[in-house]
C-alpha cells in the first residue's frame, strides 16, 4: 500500500503493570496477522529476559501492523510501546508525542490504579484520544461496570462505549481495532515541509550503531539523506530507514505521521537523546519538536566489585548496559572501605535494580551497593554552594549553612479502609499533607509533598504491606526544600566504614542508626576478638553494638564419611570468604553493606 | 592394601533423637538375612580382590546398632575365614553398643568371636535427659551393662557422652563428668551436640520444643570436660577424645592420620591412597545390588590438592598434629608450605604450636579449630598441574 496518512494511526497502550497491556499487544499482532501464532513467543515485545520476569516494559519499540477493517479499508496502525514504570516518566511522556491514540487498558478486577492515572493525565495533556478498554472480564470477580464508572467519575472521560475485552481469551480483539481506526484521529503533518522527526527512544545496535525510534512529524526522511540532532547540532548520515515489523524492515523513506527508526552511524546512543528533533541538515526545520528536556539522574549509589580485580570487568559491563540506556551515568569512585568502584546515577529504585541485576546476571560479578542517595545542595557557611551525591563528601556539620534535598509530588491511591495508616506513614516519613480525593467510596487518592530520601528509602514496601499490597502510587519531581540533615557514620571496631555512611534528617537519626547497628550485630560474623559497632553523629556515639568474641567453631565428629563432607564444607568455606570485605581485621559479608538497604522494622 | 576395616551394621530398634547415621528398624529378619548375605559377599569380594592385607591392624562395627541381634552378624563376620585369618594378636577389633544390648550372652558372644574393644554409647548420666533424646536406657541400665562386660573380660571399652543437650547445664555436665571418670574407663568420647538436618532434634527445635544449642555454653563446657579428664590423667589426643596411656583408638587414629581404609555396608566410606569411594546410604540397594553381583560403590579420586589438605585438616584434630616426617613421607613436601602467614599469627595468639617435630593445635585451639584449619590451609601454587 502506498503512502496515505490518512490511513495511518499511532497509539499506545496505557496500563497499570499486570492489567494486560502485553497481552493484548500480544492479541493485537496476531489478530493483525503481523506475527503467526507459531511466531509468537509469547509477549513478543518484551524482550528483555528482565522485563519478561518483571512484566514491565524498558524499551520502547513500536510495532507497525497491517489491519483491514470492517469496512474493507486497509490501514497502518503504529503500536508504540511505552515503559511502564514512574522511573520513565519522561520517555513515557516522549512516547506519548508520537501517538495521537491510547488504548487505556484498565484490569476489571481491580480498577484504576495510581500509575495509570498519572499517564492517563500525561495523554491527556498532549491531546490524545483516549479508547477505554477494560479488560479480564472473563474472570469470576470481574466488575466491568463499577470500573466504566470509575473511569468517567475519576478521569472525566466518557466510558460508554469502553470496550469489554479479555486479552487472554482473544475477546474484544476486533472491536478494539475497530475503535482504533474510527476513533483515533489520523497525523496531521505536511510531507513536504522541512524535516521533523521526533526521536522517542533508542538502542544500541553493535554493527549499526545507536538506532533512533522516532515518529516523523512533518516531511520526509530518506536513506543517505544528512540529517541533524537539533539540541546538539550534530549531523549524521543515513544508513537505513524503516519500521519494525517487530522485526527490523527497511524502507527508501519515512514521511509525516510515520513511525519507524533511523539508523546512521551514530556511534553512542547518548547522541540520540530522547525527546530530541532531527532535521534535515541541507533544509533544517525552524523549530524543534516541543517537549525536548535533558534527563537528569534522581537516585545515585556506589557500586564496586568484590574482588579488586574485577574492577575492569565492571568498567567494562557499565559501558556497555550505558550503550543502550543514555539515562545510566557513572563515574569511578574510591572508598575507604571498599577500595575502588563507581558512583552510578539512575532515574529511580526500579532503575537501580535493573542495572544491579543486570550486572550480576550477565556479567556474573559479584557486587556491592552501597545506600541509594538522592543529590543534596549544600550551601556552606564561607558562600560556597555545590551539590553532592555521596554521603561521605558532606562537609563538617559546623561548615554547613543550609543542605537542601529533592522534594517529590506523591500520588497513592489506596482502597478507603487504609487511608488512616496510609496517611501516618506519609507522615512518618516527613510526608507534607497536600489533599485527598475519593475517587469513589471505596478509594481514595492521597497527595502528599514527600522528601524523595525517604521514598527511596523503603517507602514503597512500607506502603504495601500496611495496604495489604492494595496501594499504588506515582511520584513526580518538584523542586528541592532545605532540611535539618544529618550525616550518620558507622564505625565497625573503632574503624569508620565509610561505605556504610548515611544522610538522614536529624528527628530520625539516632532510631536508624540503632537499627543499623542492630542489623550489622546479626549480619557480621563473630571475629576471634570482640566487635564494637556504633553509629556516630559527628563525634556524638548515638548507638553501639557489641559482637563477643568466637569462643567455639569446631566440628566435634570427625570420622570416615564425615571427612569427604568436611573438606567440602573448607572449600564452601573458602568461598564464601571471597564475599567477604575485610575493614581493619574485621571480615564483613556482602549482606552487611546490603543491609543497609533493607526494610526497617 | 588396606589394614583397616570398618564395618556398617545399619540397623536400629529406634532412632535416637540427635542422630543422622544410616539406619533402618531392626523388625525384619528378612531385611537382616538379606543384609548379612550380601555383607559376607561383599567382604569375600574385597579379599579376594586383593586389597586386603595378610594381618589387619584394626576392624570397626558401628552403624545403627551392631549388637541388634545380639551379636549374630559381627560373630559371624569375625569367623569367614578371609577375616579369621586375618585377625592377628594385635588386630584392635571394636564394636559399638548400647547398654541395652549388652546382655551377658551377647558381650560373651563378642567376646568369643574376638572383639576385644567395646565403645558404649551412655550420652549423659542424667535419665531426664536421656529420655528427652530419645536413648532407651537409664544411667544405672548402663553401669549393670559396664560391669557384665567387665566380667565377660573387657579390658579395653570406651564410652561416649554428648554435651550442650537442650536443658542441659554445666552442673548436669560437671556431674556426668565426674561420674564417668570415676568408672576407670580406658576410653571416653566427648561430642559437643551438633543438630544434624535430618534428625529428629532438628524438629523439635525448629518447633520450638527445645532451645537450640548454646555455643558459648558448649565451650565451657569443653573446657570443663578437658579439666576434669586431664586431671583424672586421661590424654586428649583428639579435639573429642580421651584416652588412658596406650589405650587410643587405633582404628579412628587411621581416619585422622591419613590411613587407608575399608568400609563395608551400605553408606560405609572407603579411603585408598587419593582414592574415595562408599556405598550408597540404602540397605535395599546394597542387598540388590549384591544379589546381580553388583555394588552400589560411588568412586572419587581427589586432585593432590584436596588430597593434602584433607589429610592435613585431619592431623590437625590430634594432639600431636602434624608430624613433618610423616606428612614429608606423605606428600614430599612440609606442612609449612601449605601454610599461610596467618600460622604465626596463631601460634602468637597461643592456639597453636610449633616446634621442630611439627605442628599441633593446643586445648585453646581445638576449640576454634574449624576457623583456625579453614585459616591457615593454602596453597601457593596450583599442585594439581
Amino acid at each position: 500500500m502506498g503512502y496515505n496518512i490518512k490511513k495511518l494511526r499511532n497509539f499506545c497502550i496505557i496500563a497499570h503493570i499486570d492489567h494486560g497491556k502485553s497481552t493484548l499487544a500480544d492479541r493485537i499482532l496476531e489478530f493483525t496477522g503481523t506475527l503467526s501464532k507459531r511466531e509468537m513467543q509469547e509477549q513478543v515485545l518484551d524482550k528483555m529476559d528482565l522485563e519478561r520476569e518483571r512484566g514491565i516494559t524498558i524499551k520502547a519499540q513500536s510495532v507497525r501492523l497491517n489491519y483491514t477493517a470492517k469496512d474493507g479499508v486497509e490501514y497502518v496502525l503504529n503500536l508504540i510501546d511505552t515503559p511502564g514504570h514512574v522511573d520513565f516518566s519522561y520517555e513515557v511522556s516522549r512516547s506519548l508525542a508520537a501517538c495521537e491514540g491510547a488504548l487505556l487498558v484498565v484490569d476489571a478486577t481491580q480498577g484504576i490504579e495510581a500509575q495509570t492515572l498519572a499517564n492517563v493525565y500525561m495523554a491527556l495533556e498532549h491531546n490524545l484520544e483516549i479508547i477505554p478498554v477494560i479488560n479480564k472480564v472473563d474472570l469470576p470477580s470481574a466488575e466491568p461496570e463499577m470500573v466504566r464508572k470509575e473511569i468517567e467519575d475519576v478521569i472525566g472521560l466518557d466510558a460508554s462505549e469502553a470496550i469489554l475485552a479479555s486479552a487472554k481469551e482473544g475477546l474484544g480483539v476486533e472491536d478494539i481495532l475497530e475503535a482504533i481506526v474510527k476513533k483515533i484521529p489520523y497525523p496531521k503533518g505536511d510531507p513536504d515541509a522541512p524535516l521533523q522527526a521526533l526521536i522517542y527512544d533508542s538502542h544500541f545496535d553493535p554493527y549499526r550503531g545507536a538506532i533512533a525510534y522516532v515518529r516523523v512529524m512533518n516531511g520526509t526522511l530518506h536513506k543517505n539523506m544528512k540529517i541533524r540532532m537539533m539540541s546538539s547540532n550534530r549531523d549524521f548520515e543515513v544508513d537505513e530507514v524503516g519500521v519494525f515489523k517487530p522485526d527490523m524492515t527497511f524502507f527508501d523513506s519515512l514521511s509525516a505521521g510515520e513511525v519507524g527508526f533511523v539508523a546512521a552511524s551514530i556511534k553512542n546512543v547518548a547522541d540520540c537523546h530522547v525527546g530530541d528533533t532531527i532535521t534535515n541538515a541541507a533544509r533544517p526545520a525552524k523549530e524543534i519538536v516541543p517537549g525536548y528536556k535533558k534527563v537528569l539522574p534522581m537516585v545515585y549509589s556506589g557500586i564496586y566489585p568484590i574482588e579488586p580485580n574485577e574492577y575492569e570487568v565492571l568498567r567494562d559491563a557499565l559501558e556497555k548496559l550505558q550503550l543502550n540506556d543514555a539515562s545510566l551515568v557513572f563515574d569511578p569512585e574510591t572508598s575507604l572501605a571498599l577500595g575502588f568502584g563507581f558512583r552510578c546515577g539512575f532515574l529511580g529504585l526500579l532503575h537501580m535494580e535493573i542495572i544491579k541485576e543486570r550486572l550480576e546476571r550477565e556479567y556474573n560479578l559479584s557486587l556491592l551497593i552501597t545506600a541509594p542517595s538522592v543529590i543534596y545542595t549544600i550551601r556552606k557557611t564561607n558562600g560556597e554552594e555545590f551539590t553532592i551525591d555521596n554521603p561521605v563528601k558532606m562537609p563538617p556539620a559546623q561548615e554547613i549553612d543550609v543542605i537542601s534535598e529533592p522534594y517529590v509530588k506523591l500520588e497513592v491511591l489506596v482502597p478507603t479502609e487504609f487511608v488512616g495508616p496510609v496517611m501516618e506513614l506519609c507522615q512518618l516519613k516527613r510526608g507534607i499533607y497536600q489533599n485527598m480525593q475519593y475517587i469513589n467510596p471505596t478509594r481514595a487518592m492521597l497527595h502528599y509533598e514527600m522528601p524523595l530520601s525517604e521514598i527511596i528509602f523503603d517507602f514503597f514496601d512500607a506502603l504495601k504491606s500496611r495496604t495489604k499490597g492494595y496501594a499504588s502510587m506515582d511520584y513526580e519531581y518538584i523542586g528541592s526544600k532545605p532540611g535539618d540533615l544529618v550525616k550518620l557514620d558507622i564505625l565497625v571496631n573503632g574503624e569508620s566504614v565509610d561505605a556504610l555512611s548515611l544522610i538522614s534528617h536529624r528527628d530520625f537519626a539516632q532510631a536508624r542508626g540503632r537499627s543499623l547497628t542492630a542489623k550489622l550485630r546479626k549480619l557480621i560474623p563473630r571475629q576471634m576478638f570482640e566487635v564494637p559497632i556504633q553509629a556516630t553523629i559527628g563525634n556524638k556515639v548515638v548507638a553501639r553494638e557489641n559482637i563477643a568474641a568466637l569462643r567455639k567453631d569446631v566440628l566435634a565428629k570427625c570420622y570416615g564419611g564425615d571427612i569427604s563432607r568436611k573438606r567440602k564444607l573448607l572449600e564452601k568455606q573458602k568461598e564464601g570468604k571471597k564475599k567477604m570485605k575485610l575493614i581493619g581485621s574485621v571480615e564483613i559479608p556482602q549482606e552487611a553493606f546490603l543491609a543497609v538497604l533493607e526494610k526497617e522494622e | 592394601m588396606v589394614e583397616s576395616l570398618y564395618i556398617h551394621v545399619p540397623f536400629c530398634v529406634e532412632r535416637c533423637h540427635y542422630c543422622a547415621f544410616y539406619s533402618t528398624k531392626a523388625d525384619q529378619p528378612a531385611k537382616a538375612d538379606g543384609f548379612r548375605v550380601a555383607l559376607s559377599r561383599e567382604i569375600e569380594q574385597s579379599a579376594a580382590s586383593g586389597g586386603m592385607a595378610a594381618t589387619l591392624r584394626t576392624v570397626y562395627f558401628g552403624g545403627g546398632n551392631p549388637c541388634f541381634d545380639g551379636g549374630r552378624t559381627v560373630a559371624a563376620v569375625l569367623s569367614m575365614p578371609c577375616i579369621r585369618s586375618r585377625i592377628g594378636f594385635e588386630t584392635e577389633v571394636t564394636v559399638e553398643c548400647n547398654p541395652e544390648s549388652a546382655d551377658m550372652h551377647t558381650l560373651q558372644q563378642l567376646i568369643s568371636s574376638g572383639v576385644n574393644r567395646l565403645s558404649m554409647g551412655l550420652q549423659t548420666t542424667n535419665d531426664k535427659l536421656l529420655t528427652l533424646i530419645g536413648r532407651r536406657h537409664t544411667y544405672a541400665d548402663f553401669q549393670v551393662a559396664l560391669s557384665r562386660a567387665r566380667e565377660a573380660g573387657f579390658r579395653d571399652i570406651s564410652a561416649d557422652l554428648i554435651y550442650g543437650l537442650p536443658e542441659q547445664s554445666i552442673s548436669d555436665w560437671r556431674i556426668d563428668l565426674e561420674r564417668i571418670a570415676a568408672l576407670d574407663l580406658e576410653h571416653i568420647s566427648c561430642y559437643a551436640l551438633k543438630i544434624e538436618e535430618d534428625s529428629k532434634l532438628h524438629d523439635m527445635i525448629c518447633s520450638g520444643e527445645v532451645p537450640a544449642p548454646d555455643d558459648d555454653l558448649q565451650a565451657e563446657m569443653f573446657e570443663l570436660a578437658s579439666g576434669v579428664l586431664a586431671a583424672k590423667g586421661y590424654e586428649h589426643y583428639e579435639i573429642s577424645n580421651f584416652a588412658m596411656e596406650g589405650r587410643r583408638s587405633r582404628h579412628n587414629l587411621v581416619y585422622w592420620q591419613g590411613g587407608d581404609y575399608l568400609g563395608l555396608g551400605p553408606s560405609a566410606h572407603s579411603r585408598t591412597g587419593r582414592c574415595r569411594f562408599w556405598n550408597e546410604s540404602s540397605l535395599d540397594a546394597y542387598i540388590q545390588a549384591s544379589t546381580q553381583g553388583e555394588t552400589t560403590r560411588h568412586l572419587i579420586a581427589l586432585g593432590i590438592s584436596d588430597w593434602i589438605m584433607e589429610i592435613a585438616m585431619m592431623m590437625l584434630r590430634t594432639s600431636q598434629g602434624i608430624n613433618n616426617e610423616i606428612f614429608a613421607r606423605l606428600f614430599g613436601i612440609s606442612p609449612v608450605s601449605v601454610m599461610n602467614e596467618k600460622l604465626q599469627e596463631y601460634i602468637e595468639d597461643g592456639l597453636m604450636d610449633f616446634d621442630k617435630g611439627g605442628i599441633r593445635l593446643n586445648e585453646r585451639g581445638f576449640l576454634l579449630s574449624n576457623r583456625i584449619i579453614s585459616e591457615i590451609l593454602t596453597f601457593s601454587y596450583n599442585l594439581d598441574s
